[in-house]
This record gives C-alpha cells, structure tokens and sequence, in this order.
C-alpha cells in the first residue's frame, strides 16, 4: 500500500513537473471595448485592448524577436437560431521589436508602413488599436462587427515555434469579440456599395 | 528493372520527402523566414510519418511474432534477417545520432563567444554614443530656435519658420505644435512631404512639464533624430496655450548604415543568444525524428528485404511440403537469376521428375493391381482349390474354391496360420500336416492325395505343390493347389455301375426267359410221365429254376432301371403332397407303422417328376422300415436359404441301429446293403433321382441313435413360378 501510495505521488510530482512550465506564466489578451465610428460609409472600428505580457516575451522583445500581431476585424450579419453570416472582413499586420540604439520599442503597420515609436512597452499595448483602426465597408444588413487580436505565431522564428506551443505565456490570443453596430441616421441603402 | 522501379518508386519518393522536409525543417532553424511558416506543418508531418511508420513496424512485428507463433515457412529465415538488419543498421545509426548531437551542441555553441558579445555590446555602446552626441547637438540647435522663436509674436513664429529652417543645422523638418499635439506650422526640406509625423505621446508629456525630448528613431530612410522643446511664449498672446518645437534631424547615410547594421547585428546576436537553448533542443529534436526515420526505414526495409529472400524458401518448403503430400509437378516461378533463382529452377526439374516418376510408377502400379484383378479374377473362376503359404506358414492368398472346398470362409484363409486351418476344422488336419511337411522338405514340386474324413462325409483331395523360387517375394513359400476328386471318383463309380447294369440286364435278361420256359416245358411233358418220385424232383427242381429265374428277372429289371437313362417330366409342384401319398399307402400295406410328418408350410414349389419322386421316397421309407425293428419313422422337410438359393431338405429318420460305418462311405454305391435279400440298389437308385433332379444326397447317423438320410433339393426361384 505504501509503496502504491509512494508511486502516485512520484507520478504527480513528475505530471506537474512536466506541466509546471506550461502553466507557470500565463500571459492574457483581451478587448475590452471598442470605438466604432460610422464615417463616410465605412465602419472605423478602434479596439482598447487589455494587456497582461509576461516576462518571457518581454525578454523575447528585449533579445531582439519582432512580435507580429494580426489584428482581424469582420462585419457580420447575426440571424436568430442561425449561423452568423461574414460580410467584409479585414486583416491588419502590427509588428513590435525593440530600437537597442535609442532604447525605444517600435510599432509598426506592416499594412500601411506607419510606424510608432514607444519608451515604455506599456504605452505601446495601449496604443496598438490607435495605430490599426479597423475599416470596414457599410453594409445594409450588417448588425455587428467581430474583433480579434492575437500574435502570429508563425512568424517567430522557427526554433522558438515548438516551445512557444505548449507556453501558455505566448498564447496572446483575445479571441473573438463582438459588438454591436450603432444606429446610423443615413443607414446604408445599398449593402454592396459604400455610401457616400 | 521495371517492375523494381514501380514497386520502389513511392518508397523513395517518401525517403525524398522526408529528406526534404529533414533539411527544410534545418533550414527553418537556421531563420530562413520562407521556411519559417512551413516549420510546424514540416514538423508535423514528419511527427506523422514517424507515427505511420511506426504502426507499420508493430503490424509487421505482430505479424511476425503471429507467424511465428504459428511455425510458418520461412519465418525463422525472415525473423534472423531482421535481426541481422537491425543489429547492423542500428549501431551505426546510434553513433552517428551521438556524434550529430555532441556535433550540433558545439556546432551552435560556437556561434557565440564572449568576444563576439563584447564587441558587438561595445560597437552598440559606441553607437549609442555616437547618436547621444548627435541628440544633444540637435536638442541644443532645437533649443536655440525655440528661443529664437520665444522673440517672436505668436503670428511671426509661424510665418518665420521656414526661414528657421535654414538655420536649423541640418534638420529635414521643423513643427510648430500647441500643447495637444496638433501642429501650427510645419517646414520641410522636402516640399513633396506635406506630412509631419506627430511626436510619442510620451514625449509631448515630457514637454508640458517644461522638460525636452530627444530621441533616435528609425524613419523611412535610415535613422532621424526627433527633438522636441518648449516655446517660451507669452501665454496671453497665444490664449494660454503652450507651443512647442519639433524638429526632425536625419542622421547622416553613412552613419544611419553603420548604425544600423550594428543595431541589426546585435539584435540577430542577441536573438541567436535567446534562442541558443531552443535551437539546440530543436536540432535535437530533428535529428531523433532523423534517427527514428532511419531506424524504422532500415527496419521496414529488413522486413522487405526478409520477404524477398524468403519468399522463393517459403514457396520452396510450400512446394516440398506438397511434394510430400504426394502432389508431385508443383512448379515454383523463377523470379531471379541469382543461386536463389537457380535453386528454384533446379527445384522445378525435380519436381518435373518426380512427377514424370510418379506416373510411371502410377501407371505400373495401375498395371500391376490389373493383373492382380485379373489373376484374382482367374483364381475365384477355378475349380481348383488354391493357396499361397509364405516359409512362415502364413497363407498369403487363397481363392474362394479353396474356401468351398475346405468348408471355410474365406476371410478366415487369407493371413491366417496354416494350422488354424485345422483349428477351424479338425478334418483338414490331414492336409495342413502335408503342406507342413512339404515346406519342411523344401520340396520344389509335388502331388499327393488326402483323405478327409468329415463326420460321415470322406473327401479325396488331389493336392499339388509348387515351391516359389528364391527370388520372388514370397520366398521360400509354397503354392498349393488341390481339387476335390471325391465328386469325380463317385462320377467315376457311378458310370461304372451304370454300365455294369445295362450289361447285365442286357446279357442277363435275355437267356432268362427261355430258361424259364424251358423249365416250364420240361415241368409239363415229363412230370406226368415219371413216376412219382422222380415226379415230385422234377418238380421241385423246376419249381426251383422257376423261382430263381424270376429272382434273376427282378433283379435284372432293378439294374435296368438304375442303367436307364433318365426320361424326367418334371413340373412345378410342392414335395408335401407326394410325402403324404406315399406315407398313406405305404401305411395302408403296413398299419404298425407310425409315422411323424413335420412337413414345412407353407412349402416351397419344386421342379419334380412326381412318379420319381414317388419312387424315391418308397425306396427310403421301405429301406426304413427294413432296417429297424422300431415303426416309427420321421419324416421332415425344411426350407434353407444358401445365398440367393433356397433349398429344400427333407430328411428321413428311423430309429433303428443306423448304418455301418465302414458301409457309410459306399452307401449309395449299388449293391451295397446290409440287409439280407436286398438287392443293393435302393439307394443307389435314389441318389440317382436326386441327381436328376440338381439335389445331393448324404447320409449320417443321428446323434441320438438311428440313420437319417438328408435330401437336398433346389427351390424353383419365386419369379419362375410366378410364370402362366
């Protein structure tokens, strides 16, 4: 009985010692709103993230590893008891690397080549939405927008891509968000085209 | 070639692709960034192949373990060469996975050195120094227009921008912006770049608190150096808001490369460095899937190569095993050139061979059984007794006329000692004792009578011997072959007979009948004519020639009768009639004689002459009563089935002394009789009539005293006396 009793715990202890690396940091991503603007027939949508980075990615930052964010953005059209039908989707491609010579974290827009420059990382989580507004076209049945930002994995390079699979410290992922579209006084007459 | 090439062709266009994705997965590792999305779905599919190789093996080692378990053909030959593959292959594998490891450890190890990092931290250092200095110049010059700036009134210091600009020290570009970042005036060197970039929020933070900013930054082109200083300007004129000044200075091309190339080349250091734990695990990682891949390839092909040599043994011992089975001709196809191909083709002749063999062998055997048919067919047809005895006295072949003529069955003759003959039958003992002694003898040929005493019945057997040569199988055996001679010498006897009594009546009779009339003349002319004595001498003495003659006719009439020939009226008709006729008159003449009928009923229909038929059962039933001084007489008849035939028996029994031994051998032979006055040829006449009629006749002493004389008559089959 004892030694039973000895084997299960020397198999938690090796269980946990297996897992402990996986659990032991926890980086979170999530929307936590959004702003959304109905403005000459498109929807600017700009998300406010909520951000919890952990060590590991950091020192990943520090140690030169540009991060590649996808930030996804989709109109939808929400019917009861029914799948959501996508009507425009759009992507933008956010890169974060450190600037060692002046000590600086930069945020680019792979998509428009704009770029920004941080002194702190907490000032460039908070502005990564302001840089990649979302921009949908109108549609007349569209009732909601859906957000999504996570970090392009595959874009890491390749020796870093196994670990950071079973490192829930590099699942940045905020999944899907969605939110509802305001009322729009001119609302869009024709779903296919932009209004003016 | 063709047939190789089909059957290899999807193996090594696998191998190729692992080896493919192997060196892309290397590849990735190594920060090639077209590979770098493909690393996990390489990885993955790799992971796959292990897997599906891996279950491939466990079947093969399942199947193997299975046929072993099962002691198929060829599966120790397949088990060893696995082995012999596997224990070559792996070692070799194992130490270069070693050696690729210790390789790879010290491969990566020797991308950095602490030198290396020296100098790159030094030459960033340097950089950043370089830049510092360039910053605090360009922030001095920002300093220094923004004081120009702090003279003028709010409306100069946008209209005198442009004309800052070109004592700017170098700046591209020169911002007038209020306190929350929105930009008053704007001066570009390059008058195609109407936009200014805003300054970090940061930074317009640090200047509301009447600090500076300046800071190195990357731009489109190099690198730029962003300053940003307060405007000392009076606050009532510009309604209490602060201005600012943005400049932007580019750093020179040639230093903005270098610095960049410092800044790229420590970062790739510094990544390398970050990763150097995951690299190593990752080549690792790529080298087990490398050595699991060459394993379980080396241990697939051991088990396909096994297959291959194998096969031809497996057909080979499938093919000997039919062989053995007696299927002869099993033809293996010959798939090589090499000794295994030349094995098998010389395998194939022999089993040619053997099956032309076998049918010889066949053939003969067919033949040889036919002539033992026919010789069997020849033997079961002879009259003549038969029997094959081996130097052990082991009958080895015996035909069924020597079973009919021994009285024994013939299943109880074949393999059976010589001497159980006579246990069988004690009256054979006689003939056992004389081939027993002829074997002994080792005569070559000999001919020899017996006589067989059987209760009643003596036999006369003709027996010759023939002793088998030396050189055929039953060496030293005997073939006896012997006849039953007692029917023919009774044949012989009786035509002997016949012919003595057609002489005699012949010669007899004639001369009789003018003795009696003669007698009779003399009787009728002289006897009145002598006197008194003489008289009554003549006529006794003619009395006398009278009778006798008479005595003489009768018996010459008996012997005529036996010696006719046979003039049968034979029809169908039951016997039990007749025996009740004959026994009604013959109890009429003679009342004191009881007789007990046991006659069968319902009775069989026979094909009699009723007036032979009459005659012989008088002649017995006469013979019966002469014979004893009891009166009673039994008479039975029965019903036996022989085979297919059915016979009747009648037997007459009486109950007097029974009949002399020494007589009983010629009791049907004419004028044998014991009775005084008898003429001899009663029961010769009756064998006679049975003899016409296919039936056998014997006669025995009853156990229990008395004679009996058995008839055996044939039936009339069923369907013969269905007929109209």
């Amino acid at each position: 009985m004892v030694n039973l009793q000895t084997h299960r715990l020397l198999f938690l202890l090796l269980w946990w010692a297996l897992l402990f690396p996986a659990f032991a940091h926890a980086s979170s991503l999530a929307i936590t709103s959004a702003s959304i603007r109905f403005h000459n027939g498109w929807w600017e949508v700009t998300p406010v993230f909520l951000w919890q980075i952990d060590p590991p990615v950091i020192e990943a930052i520090h140690s030169g590893v540009a991060l590649r964010f996808q930030l996804k953005g989709r109109l939808i059209q929400q019917a009861p008891l029914w799948w959501d039908k996508i009507l425009e989707n759009q992507n933008q491609n956010l890169e974060v690397r450190y600037f060692s010579l002046s000590k600086q974290y930069l945020l680019k827009n792979r998509n428009t080549g704009q770029q920004r420059s941080f002194l702190q990382l907490d000032n460039l989580w908070k502005h990564i939405g302001q840089l990649a507004p979302v921009r949908l076209p109108a549609h007349r049945h569209a009732n909601s927008v859906e957000l999504r930002l996570r970090l392009d994995t595959g874009a890491l390079p390749a020796a870093m891509q196994l670990p950071t699979l079973l490192d829930r410290a590099w699942h940045l992922d905020s999944g899907w968000r969605s939110f509802p579209l305001p009322p729009v006084q001119n609302s869009p007459r024709d779903a296919n085209k932009p209004l003016p | 070639m063709k047939r190789f090439l089909k059957r290899s062709l999807p193996t090594f266009v696998i191998i190729a692709f692992l080896l493919g994705a192997l060196y892309w997965l290397g590849e990735a590792i190594q920060g090639r960034e077209q590979f770098n999305r493909m690393y996990l779905w390489l990885f993955g599919a790799s992971i796959l192949a292990v897997a599906i190789l891996s279950l491939v093996i466990i079947q093969r080692l399942i199947w193997l373990f299975l046929k072993r378990r099962n002691n198929a053909p060829g599966i120790h030959l397949t088990s060893r060469l696995v082995a012999t593959f596997i224990t070559l292959s792996l070692p070799p594998i194992l130490i270069l996975y070693l050696f690729a490891n210790q390789f790879v450890d010290r491969y990566v190890d020797s991308w950095f050195s602490s030198d290396t990092e020296k100098a790159l931290r030094d030459s960033l250092s340097l950089g950043q120094i370089f830049l510092e200095t360039q910053t605090r110049r360009n922030l001095g010059i920002s300093k220094r227009l923004a004081r120009q700036l702090a003279e003028m009134n709010p409306a100069a210091q946008i209209i005198r921008l442009d004309s800052l600009l070109d004592d700017a020290g170098g700046a591209i570009s020169l911002s007038l912006l209020d306190d929350n970042g929105t930009i008053l005036a704007n001066s570009n060197l390059d008058p195609f770049s109407l936009q200014t970039s805003l300054p970090p929020q940061q930074a317009l933070q640090n200047v509301r608190h009447g600090q500076t900013y300046a800071r190195v930054e990357p731009a489109e082109k190099g690198l730029q150096i962003r300053t940003l200083v307060p405007v000392a300007t009076n606050a009532l004129q510009t309604s209490g808001r602060q201005r600012f000044l943005q400049a932007l200075f580019p750093v020179p091309p040639a230093y903005s490369a270098l610095a960049n190339n410092i800044e790229t080349t420590y970062h790739d250091y510094k990544r390398q460095a970050y990763q150097r734990t995951q690299v190593k695990q990752t080549f690792i990682i790529i080298l087990t899937i490398v050595l699991l891949l060459s394993v379980l390839l080396a241990l697939l092909r051991a088990f396909s190569a096994a297959r291959q040599l194998v096969a031809p043994v497996r057909l080979l011992s499938e093919a000997t095993q039919s062989i053995a089975k007696g299927e002869f001709g099993h033809r293996i196809p010959v798939e090589s050139s090499d000794e295994l191909g030349f094995l098998v083709q010389s395998f194939n002749t022999m089993s040619s061979q053997l099956a032309a063999s076998s049918a010889l062998a066949h053939r003969s055997q067919v033949e040889a059984e036919s002539q033992r048919w026919y010789l069997q067919s020849v033997l079961s047809h002879l009259s003549s007794g038969v029997l094959s005895i081996d130097k052990n006295q082991r009958i080895l072949m015996a035909n069924a006329a020597a079973a009919a003529i021994l009285h024994l069955d013939l299943k109880d003759l074949v393999n059976q000692d010589l001497e159980f003959l006579s246990h069988k039958n004690h009256a054979l003992q006689p003939l056992v004792d004389l081939i027993l002694k002829k074997l002994a003898d080792r005569s070559d040929e000999w001919q020899q009578e017996v006589l067989l005493a059987e209760d009643s019945f003596r036999r006369i057997l003709v027996v010759r011997g023939s002793r088998i040569p030396e050189r055929e199988q039953e060496e030293g055996g005997l073939v006896v072959v012997f006849d039953d001679e007692t029917v023919l010498n009774q044949a012989q006897r009786d035509a002997a007979w016949g012919e003595v009594a057609r002489r005699l009546a012949h010669e007899v009779k004639n001369p009789l009948t003018p003795i009696q009339l003669s007698a009779e003349r003399l009787r009728l002319r002289f006897l009145s004519r002598m006197a008194p004595e003489d008289a009554e001498i003549m006529s006794r003495t003619t009395d006398t020639i009278i009778s006798q003659v008479e005595t003489l006719k009768t018996l010459v009439n008996a012997f005529s009768d036996y010696a006719k020939a046979p003039q049968l009226k034979r029809e169908p008709g039951g016997l039990n009639q007749l025996v009740r006729e004959a026994v009604n008159l013959y109890a009429l003449s003679h009342p004191g004689i009881t007789f007990e009928l046991d006659l069968n009923e319902p009775e069989p229909v026979l094909l009699l002459d009723k007036n032979r038929i009459q005659q012989l059962l008088t002649n017995l039933i006469k013979n019966a009563q002469e014979s004893q001084s009891d009166t009673r007489i039994a008479i039975a008849t029965q019903t036996q089935q022989q085979g297919t035939e059915k016979t009747l028996v009648l037997t007459i029994r009486d109950h007097g002394p029974g009949f002399d031994e020494n007589t009983l051998e010629h009791l049907f032979e004419p004028y044998v009789t014991t009775k005084t006055g008898g003429s001899g040829l009663g029961l010769a006449i009756v064998k006679k009539i049975v003899e016409e009629h296919g039936g056998s006749i014997r006669a025995y002493n009853h156990p229990e005293g008395g004679a009996v004389v058995e008839i055996r008559l044939p039936v009339l089959p069923l369907k013969d006396t269905e007929k109209p």
